[in-house]
Order: structure tokens, then sequence, then C-alpha cells
């Protein structure tokens, strides 16, 4: 079984994106053999509601039998908007949405904002995994009114020290150009928590790259359960995911099963 | 009947999907539902394919293919690089250390990479690196390298512009010896507009350097470096397709979907040289998710750079 952690339909407002709605991702899947993915919507990072791209995403994943049995909706949550919790208790209770992104560089808080903290608390207790993705494109190519600055491996550790027993997503899990170097202290922290850190830009050839991107990398400092499949569709292209898992053959098939599915499914509860 | 569309094609639902007319509609008359029919149910399931990836390594291996921008470096041995290009089916790969603060610096870099290439000589191609600041010593190590048997520059960096006066004699000396040069290309925003922070050295080549150069000797066979080396690759495809003698190769981190379509677009298939920049699996993912037809695909991974490296009888049999 595969699963992917890290795809999104919507639009991205600084290039023309393909493959980003259910019906052509589904495409996508079936060539490759994708069972599930967990989408959310890309215009609730830019919306100033962010709760009626949840409502888009709801429609569209209604909109399809078929695409319950093959998508995994997360909803798009911004703290600092005062109907937060209205929109997560819908999202959870109307909607069955499976667990939530958040974005705090594109929302503008700090992920250490007691906002942020309330609201990783809220999903805890409804036992919603909290998925918050480093970066949404390449820094180097940003356009000049997007965002300058990812969440760096020590940002998360800080969020997880403060809410230890939630569920946690990294998406585009990578140490990024020019950032801080990971703490042994942050290591400790993540390796002690329930977090996946996804496969989106983790190497597995042999060759281990300036950025300590290599998915041994992943491997050795944050243990065999903490990694899980992502594409970061329609972001990039669709092949170079598989190659990624393909060629990491540092590891054996029972533990590429746990990275393909078995971590994602245990968190999800499938 | 509810079919699902070309990833190409405008679909109905691609046009509802996340517009706000579905949300307009969800409001309306509660959720839009298009409930398909048991045959169009059984037509869906029917083609996921699972492990489908699985196949798709395999087409993707079985391409030969020449990497025209790697290097031998940290965490990057001659024999991690043999390894690597043997998974992902990469048959040669063209590899540098730029980078160096003196000649004797450089030259001992070079030599790293002469002996890659004599410890894999079916894997490893080498790329002299010089510094054009070095004049005669750089034109020295030039011939040294080529008689070493290296087959091209590269990475060149940023020490001074491509265009600079100072590459002039590099350029010619390529051009005598009928061997391919590559520079490291920068479209990072703060690099060619001003008021952002640059990522890179202010002497780094944008397209328009490269352009004037290549124009300036439309003989000689220069490379841009990565288009996906993080920077405006949209940047790089309007610009670089001002010279017609320029070659772009698709190495870099960056794989974004559409990237490699826009470059086929506007430098076309011919000019584009496969290459990994170290980055294995986005440097081959990215071709063969491109919107390619067969024949484009073996000129990019192979036969484009392979023709480029016969001029000097340094090409694959």
């Amino acid at each position: 079984m595969l699963i992917d952690i890290n795809a999104f339909v919507g639009n991205w407002p600084y290039r023309p994106l393909r493959g980003n709605n259910m019906e052509d991702m589904l495409l996508r899947m079936n060539k490759y053999g994708v069972d599930k993915a967990i989408v959310s919507n890309l215009n609730g990072l830019f919306y100033v509601d962010s709760q009626i791209a949840n409502e888009e995403l709801f429609a569209e994943y209604s909109s399809n039998k078929i695409f319950k049995d093959r998508f995994i909706p997360f909803a798009t949550i911004n703290p600092t908007l005062p109907w937060w919790r209205d929109a997560l208790e819908i999202c959870h209770k109307e909607f069955k949405m499976k667990g939530i992104r958040i974005f705090p560089l594109y929302h503008h808080y700090k992920i250490t904002d007691d906002v942020c903290i309330e609201l990783v608390n809220a999903a805890k207790a409804l036992d919603l995994p909290v998925s918050i993705p480093l970066r949404m494109t390449d820094l180097r190519e940003r356009s000049w009114l997007d965002v300058d600055s990812a969440i760096s491996y020590n940002d998360i550790a800080t969020l997880v020290s403060k809410v230890p027993d939630a569920k946690y997503m990294v998406l585009e899990a990578r140490v990024t150009d020019g950032q801080e170097p990971t703490t042994a202290e942050s290591l400790k922290i993540l390796r002690a928590a329930n977090v996946l850190f996804d496969t989106s830009r983790g190497s597995g050839v042999p060759v281990k790259g300036p950025n300590s991107e290599s998915l041994i990398y992943l491997l050795e400092n944050l243990g065999l359960d903490k990694l899980a499949f992502g594409t970061e569709t329609p972001f990039v292209d669709y092949c170079s995911p598989f190659l990624r898992l393909g060629a990491f053959n540092a590891v054996d098939e029972k533990t590429k099963q746990m990275i393909w599915s078995g971590n994602a499914r245990r968190m999800l509860n499938i | 009947m509810m079919k699902l569309q070309p990833e190409n094609g405008i679909g109905r639902r691609r046009f509802l999907g996340t517009s706000g007319l579905t949300l307009l509609a969800a409001s309306v008359s509660g959720i839009v539902c298009n409930v398909p029919s048991k045959d169009e149910d059984k037509e869906i399931t029917e083609s996921f394919q699972a492990d489908g990836w699985k196949s798709i390594m395999e087409d993707a291996k079985k391409y030969r293919k020449i990497d025209a921008h790697n290097h031998v470096w940290t965490g990057s041995n001659a024999s991690q690089v043999d390894e690597s290009c043997e998974i992902l089916g990469i048959t040669k790969a063209a590899c540098s250390i730029p980078g160096g603060k003196t000649v004797v610096d450089i030259r001992a870099n070079n030599d790293i990479i002469i002996k890659a290439m004599n410890s894999h000589p079916k894997r490893i191609m080498g790329q002299c690196y010089i510094n054009p600041l070095f004049k005669k010593e750089a034109l020295d190590e030039i011939d040294r390298c080529v008689d070493k048997g290296m087959v091209m520059l590269g990475e060149l960096y940023d020490a001074v512009k491509i265009n600079d006066p100072l590459y002039y004699p590099i350029v010619e000396r390529c051009i005598k010896h009928k061997i391919p040069m590559m520079l490291h290309g920068v479209t990072t925003l703060g690099n060619w507009r001003p008021g952002y922070l640059p990522t890179n050295p202010p002497n780094s080549s944008v397209p328009e350097d490269f352009v004037e150069i290549a124009n300036r000797y439309p003989e000689a066979m220069i490379i841009c470096g990565h288009i996906g080396g993080g920077g405006n690759w949209e940047y790089m495809c309007r610009i670089l397709q001002k010279a017609p003698t320029l070659y772009l190769d698709t190495s870099g981190s960056v794989s974004d979907e559409g990237m490699i379509d826009m470059a086929v677009k506007y430098l076309g298939a011919d000019r584009l040289l496969f290459a990994t920049d170290m980055n294995y699996e986005t440097g081959v993912g990215k071709i063969m998710w491109a919107d390619l037809s067969e024949s484009d695909r073996k000129k990019i991974f192979f036969e484009n750079f392979n023709n480029l490296l016969r001029k000097a009888g340094n090409h694959a049999d």
C-alpha cells in the first residue's frame, strides 16, 4: 500500500500548477500505484478566511464517492482568526477531516505563539495530526511577494516540546540552505515525539549532498518509525518522489513498507 | 459518464474543482454530486496500477544517460558517484570540483578528478575547473587537464562573470580543443532584481551574461548550469532563447512541475542536456515526467551531450 502524506489541491499564485485537483491527481495516483493521498487546499494559505478553502475542499471531496476512498482531507486552520475553533469543529465533525495543516509563515504568526499552541492542543484533543510544511517552495526561486524564510527542525522541536503528545507530520523534510543547524536537543525531542517526516526532499542514493538531504540522514537521526512517503504534488514532478524511495537500498523491504504507508497508517489509525 | 481526462486537458471537474463556483454550487444546492455509475467506478478502479512506480523506474533505467553536470565532493566520492549512477541507470557522469583559492589548490582539486576518472573509467569523465583570474595558469591547466583525458571545463563558478573579457582566452582555448564549457548559472531573485538580498556572489553569471558570450563566440559549446539550481527558471527560458548556440543543463534540486516543458518550448529539446548536480532522483525524474516525445527524451538524456563530446572524440560508443 502507498500513502502520500504531502499533496495539495488548489492554486498557487506564483506559477500555474497541473494535477491540482482531485480528478487529475487521481490519474497520476492510479498510474504510479498510490492508494491514498492526504490533501489540503492551497487556497487556504491566501484567503483571509481559510475556512472557505476547507469548504471548497469538502465540496470537491464530496463530489465523487471515489474521492472518499482515495483522498484523506486535512483542514487548513489559521489560529489567528477569531473563528478558528468553529472552523476546526466543522472540519472535524461535519467534514470528517482527518487532520490539520498549519502555515505559520503564510498566516503571519510564530509557531510558538499562544494561539498556535492552543490550536495544536485542540487538535490533540480530537486526535488529529498536525501537518507542518517547512516551506512551500525553494526560497531561491521565490516570488518577491512570497515568504522569505522556512521553518526549521529546531522550530518544530520547540513546538513539540510545548505539546509533546500531539501527532505531527513534517513536510518538505530537509535541512534548508543557510538554515541554523539542527541542535542535538532538537533531535532528542523529535526522536521521542510522535512525528513523521516526509520523503519528498530526501535522496535515497549513496551520494549525500551538501545539505544532509539524504534519507539515511533522516533515518539515522530520527528513527525507522519517523519516515513517511510524500510527493509534494502538484508542485514538483511526480516521478522523482518514487525514485527517491525506490533508490533507497540502504534499508530492507520491511522498512520500506513502513515508509511507503505503514508509519502513516499507524498515525492515521487506518 | 464521468471519464478522467488527460492531465493536460481541462476537465469539467478541473474547472470547478477548487474554484469559488464549487462553493457557490454547494451553498445553493447542498453538495454538488457527480455520483458515477457502477461502470464508471469500475473504469477508474481498473486504471489503478499497483506498484506502477516500479515499472516507471525500470523504464527510466533503460534510457542511456550522460550526466553533464556532477561532482566528486564530500559525501560524494568516486565510488558513491559510481554506485548512485548505477542505481538510476546513468551511463556516464562528467564531474568536477569547483573552487580553490590558489593555483595549487585548483590543480589539486583537478587531480582528485583525474584520480576518479582513472579509478572509474567507465563511469566518470573529468571536468576541468579553472579560475580566469589566473590568466596564464588557467590556460596551462586547461591544456594539462585535456592532456589527462578531461572532456570539458566545469563547473566554472563566480570568480568573474562569463562575459568578462577575462573569459575570452578561456573560451578560445575551449574552441581550439573542441570541448564544451559549463558554468554555474544564476537566477535567484536578488541576483537579477535590485533591492533583494542576493544569495549568490555579485560576480555570478545571469542568463544575459551567457547570451552575450555565446553570441560573441557562436562556435563555442557553452552550457549554462542547472535550470533547477534554485532560481527563477522561467527567467532562464525567456532569456537563454536569445542565443541559439547556448545549451542549458537540466540539473539542480528543483524539479518543478512544468519546468522542463517550458525549457523545451523556449529553447527546444536539442539544447537541453540531462544532468544531476548530485540530485540523482530529481535529475532523472524531471526528464521522465516531462511531456516529451520519445525522440526528445533520448536526445536530452544522451544524444545532445554525446554529440558535443563527439567533436573531440570523447563521446560514448
